[in-house]
């Protein structure tokens, strides 16, 4: 069967765009459809890891974002490339998968907001979570609309994904401060979100092994996220 | 889902973690969407989460492949180990103040105290003595009076005792004194054997040369 999962796997497989530099998604847009029109965001695997950079989200955004203002566009990317990942790789198993509904969620949300049907510029994070959901409930019935989506999709070069030699370094960065915040806790502590995060046990059967409580499990995390963030945010800063 | 209440039940560790039921998960993911406080919360706990499996990963293999801990000769340092050296301190505390509080107190008073000691008087160089005998206790010293033939060729005078098996107890060095034949000698304490102990009296010339003078005995009894 036909299902969006081959999707942005095939865009890949075929591009053979190969610009000096990596193409933004709004030269994209405009090289394909002369803004304003329906944008093709770059995938995302390729991005360096940042902070989330806020944005107020009211209607000039929406307005910047419509008018392919490129700061606002790589924003809009960025931030909400980044929730819908977290947002979907506890339902999809792939790669791929997650791509292609990404990808999805992007094009028909540029769609709406070149059809002015951005009612609530407040909520735009509201409505981009429910066209997610709205793409999700379709890949998870293979709907047609998404093979067909796909179809039209084959049917153009999409750039590949930039690969920013910064990204690796990145990624070791990232995982230096994890390490060093992972060595601030116990040995006990270590071990226990290590067979929840990594051998994935039932996590009743840990808490019960370390005589710990669901409680301190998350209280363990959320300790853990907070030394990290402080000095992510550190470092970035 | 208000904000507060985000905070106050956990959500983001919650979601993290996994333990959402889908209405909870698509109410919170509804909240996180449009809270940047929450977007980032989530965000930055999603990062740790999946760099910290890279980490953990990474711990693991190394574990697996850490070499087996030998069975080596523990070193001299060990005995610094608490698990030595704690005893050994307190026992040595023990001992340090039960010599403060009994064994010195008690050497004090024997000291500052006038007694009668035993005693007995030895000639140095007369053939056919018979050895006196000494009572004494174990650890309680006593007298002997050893008489020495003046000789005016000697300039200092060299004593050592003996005990019944010939081992060298003690050695003495001490000036002759002018018109006087007869030195006190106050043997200290020790843990007496009993049976012949042996004094064996040397001379020392100006010149260095050393020549026995003689020796004398006494017999020691013990009396436990």
């Amino acid at each position: 069967m036909h299902t969006a999962r081959h999707t942005t796997a095939a865009i890949h497989r075929r591009c053979n765009y190969t610009a000096s530099k990596p193409l933004t998604a709004l030269a994209f847009q405009e090289a394909h459809f002369g803004a304003p029109q329906v944008v093709k965001c770059l995938p995302f695997s390729g991005v360096r890891e940042t902070l989330l950079q806020f944005e107020t989200f009211d209607e000039a955004y929406v307005e910047r974002l419509r008018a392919g203002d490129p700061p606002t566009h790589a924003h809009f990317c960025s931030y909400f490339g980044r929730l819908i990942g977290i947002k979907l790789r506890s339902r999809l198993s792939t790669r791929d998968d997650i791509e292609d509904v990404r990808q999805e969620t992007f094009k028909r949300f540029f769609v709406a907001l070149q059809g002015g049907r951005i009612e609530y510029p407040d909520r735009l994070g509201s409505f981009v979570n429910s066209m997610c959901n709205n793409v999700l409930r379709e890949h998870y019935r293979g709907s047609k609309d998404l093979v067909a989506a796909a179809d039209e999709d084959e049917a153009m070069n999409f750039p590949s994904p930039a690969i920013d030699p910064l990204q690796e370094m990145s990624a070791k960065e990232v995982q230096q401060l994890v390490r060093e915040t992972l060595e601030e806790l116990s040995e006990r502590d270590r071990r226990i979100l290590r067979e929840v995060f990594l051998e994935e046990r039932d996590k009743d059967a840990v808490c019960h092994d370390f005589g710990v409580s669901r409680e301190h499990l998350r209280l363990l995390l959320h300790r853990a996220k907070k030394a990290f963030r402080k000095k992510y945010e550190e470092r970035c800063a | 889902m208000d904000h507060a209440e985000v905070i106050r039940s956990q959500m983001t560790e919650k979601y993290l973690l996994d333990e959402l039921d889908s209405l909870e998960r698509d109410a919170f993911e509804e909240h996180f969407f449009d809270c940047p406080a929450c977007a980032a919360d989530v965000h930055a706990g999603a990062l740790f989460v999946d760099h910290a499996k890279t980490v953990l990963a990474e711990e693991a293999v190394a574990e697996r492949h850490a070499p087996v801990p030998s069975h080596a000769r523990p070193s001299w340092l060990s005995w610094f180990r608490p698990v030595f050296a704690l005893p050994a301190t307190a026992i040595l505390l023990l001992v340090i103040g039960y010599q403060n509080a009994v064994t010195i107190p008690h050497l004090s008073h024997q000291l500052n105290t006038p007694q009668v000691l035993p005693f007995a008087a030895v000639n140095v160089g007369t053939y056919g003595s018979e050895a006196p005998a000494i009572l004494t206790h174990p650890g309680e010293g006593f007298l002997v009076f050893v008489r020495i033939p003046p000789d005016a060729a000697f300039v200092r005078y060299t004593a050592e005792l003996y005990d019944p098996e010939r081992k060298l107890e003690w050695n003495l060095a001490f000036a002759p004194i002018t018109g006087q034949d007869e030195y006190p000698v106050q043997v200290p304490g020790s843990d007496w054997k009993a049976g012949r102990y042996a004094l064996t009296v040397s001379g020392v010339t100006a010149s260095g040369e050393s020549k026995e003078i003689g020796n004398a005995q006494f017999e020691v009894q013990v009396q436990k």
